[in-house]
């Protein structure tokens, strides 16, 4: 999650987030690099004492700034281009799993091995442990197993809703009557935290996803818990 | 076409030439070209009739010719003010007085209607200028001109009405925030307090946030201090 006053884009824990975050430095170097050439020019053009009233056009001048610009959008669309369709690969996925988005909550399905489904609401302010994140923690985390090629299928119950979670650079809409497919798989052992990023009613900003990656053998101890009724009783689940 | 049809098209200013022909001529030459025709059609709207006093006939002979000479040259449009007893100003909205540092040279004299005392003074102005003395000099340089450059480039001093105002207004939100603050608005949650924050970091150090050059990575988890 974010620390306070983070400016800068969370550390990647995924690889296509790694891949975003190489790309967000190319451009910005690109804007950077524009913007001083603008303050410059306009620092230059306030300090000068000469004045040229009758100044109408400049060919040659506008067709300079027609071309270089294009060539930068080039320089900028290629590596998009590239991004987007990577995000879009999903190479051989051992798990698929389905978030389903409600109001205002999200209920997930693990139906490829075991038939596990369980509600995920947001811990009100009156049930959080001390040092627990305000809005952010879940009665229910999703937990995945670490450096597994995971499908996430996403949709609605009823109105649309987002399902986000930005250290994995993961966002995509949950339509009703749609399934949207996501390619996750965690670089790393962590909690990931993200929220509902589609307007969705009045408790929209209290909705939210945490996925906890976790090694596959305390997945697969997960996985047995979540199929145990006794436990599941007691953590009131359904299976 | 028949001669009574360019005839009837002279007083539009348009002689029907073929579009080759004007293609081939630049676009100077052609604007040259039409205000040449506009000017002729001019003097032959004058000859048409020696009727149309009125204002609206004025107006139209007078557009026509002023445009023509505007385009051509200032001096001959500046000739033209006053024409038909209209003042400089209602003849070309342009001939009114402005300061301009950026452009010091004015359209009009600043004093247009001299008095007596001023009118035999430009007429001495006409003869020898050693024999002006230096008032009589600034006296004709206030004539023509209503401050002189380094007056007009001087600072007003306007930027401190406008500092001042700012932050007037600014301190004035201030005080409206911190009276909203104390008496309007709900209590923070107690996540915002100091103790829930440093229990927040501390968890979020256990999970390893952030590990590659955010939070995680400044803490040294060997000898449990900041690096």
């Amino acid at each position: 999650m974010a620390t306070p006053a983070q400016l800068g884009l969370m550390d990647a824990a995924s690889p296509v987030m790694e891949e975003m975050i190489y790309f967000h430095d190319h451009v910005m170097l690109v804007l950077i690099l524009i913007t001083c050439l603008i303050f410059y020019s306009m620092l230059v053009l306030i300090s000068s004492k000469y004045i040229y009233r009758f100044l109408t056009d400049g060919h040659v001048i506008e067709t300079v700034w027609t071309v270089i610009p294009a060539i930068i959008l080039v320089v900028v669309a290629l590596p998009s281009l590239k991004l987007l369709y990577l995000t879009d690969e999903l190479d051989n996925p051992q798990l698929t799993i389905k978030s389903v988005g409600h109001q205002w909550y999200w209920s997930y399905e693990y139906t490829d091995y075991y038939d596990i489904e369980f509600d995920s609401y947001m811990l009100p302010l009156g049930d959080l442990s001390k040092g627990d994140a305000r809005l952010l923690e879940v009665d229910n985390r999703v937990v995945l197993p670490v450096d597994t090629s995971v499908r996430v299928l996403v949709t609605a119950a009823d109105v649309i809703h987002s399902w986000t979670v930005p250290s994995l650079g993961l966002k995509m809409d949950a339509v009703p009557g749609r399934l949207n497919q996501l390619a996750l798989q965690c670089s790393r052992v962590g909690t990931f935290y993200g929220q509902c990023s589609e307007i969705c009613g009045a408790n929209h900003s209290f909705m939210p996803i945490v996925i906890e990656a976790v090694p596959v053998e305390v997945f697969e101890g997960w996985c047995d818990m979540m199929l145990d009724e006794e436990s599941l009783g007691s953590l009131n689940m359904k299976r | 076409m028949s001669y009574k049809c360019m005839t009837l098209l002279r007083p539009f200013g348009i002689l029907p030439v073929g579009l080759s022909h004007v293609a081939h001529v630049r676009s100077f030459e052609f604007i040259r070209f039409f205000l040449a025709i506009s000017i002729q059609n001019c003097r032959f709207l004058n000859t048409l009739s020696q009727k149309g006093r009125t204002m609206a006939h004025q107006l139209m002979r007078a557009v026509p010719r002023l445009v023509a000479r505007r385009a051509f040259s200032t001096s001959l449009a500046r000739a033209g003010g006053g024409a038909g007893g209209m003042p400089a100003w209602q003849v070309n909205p342009r001939n009114v007085y402005e300061d301009r540092p950026d452009f010091p040279m004015p359209n009009v004299p600043y004093v247009s209607e001299l008095s007596d005392a001023q009118k035999a003074l430009k007429a001495k102005e006409a003869g020898d200028w050693k024999s002006l003395s230096d008032e009589e000099l600034k006296e004709l340089y206030r004539l023509k001109f209503h401050k002189t450059l380094a007056e007009a480039e001087a600072p007003t001093g306007e930027w401190k009405t406008v500092v001042g105002g700012t932050s007037l207004i600014i301190a004035l939100t201030f005080v409206l925030y911190i009276i909203q603050k104390k008496y309007a608005m709900p209590a923070m949650p107690e996540t915002c307090n100091y103790e829930w924050q440093e229990a927040m970091m501390k968890k979020q150090l256990q999970m390893r946030n952030n590990p590659v050059e955010g939070l995680a990575s400044k803490w040294d988890y060997e000898n449990n201090k900041w690096k």
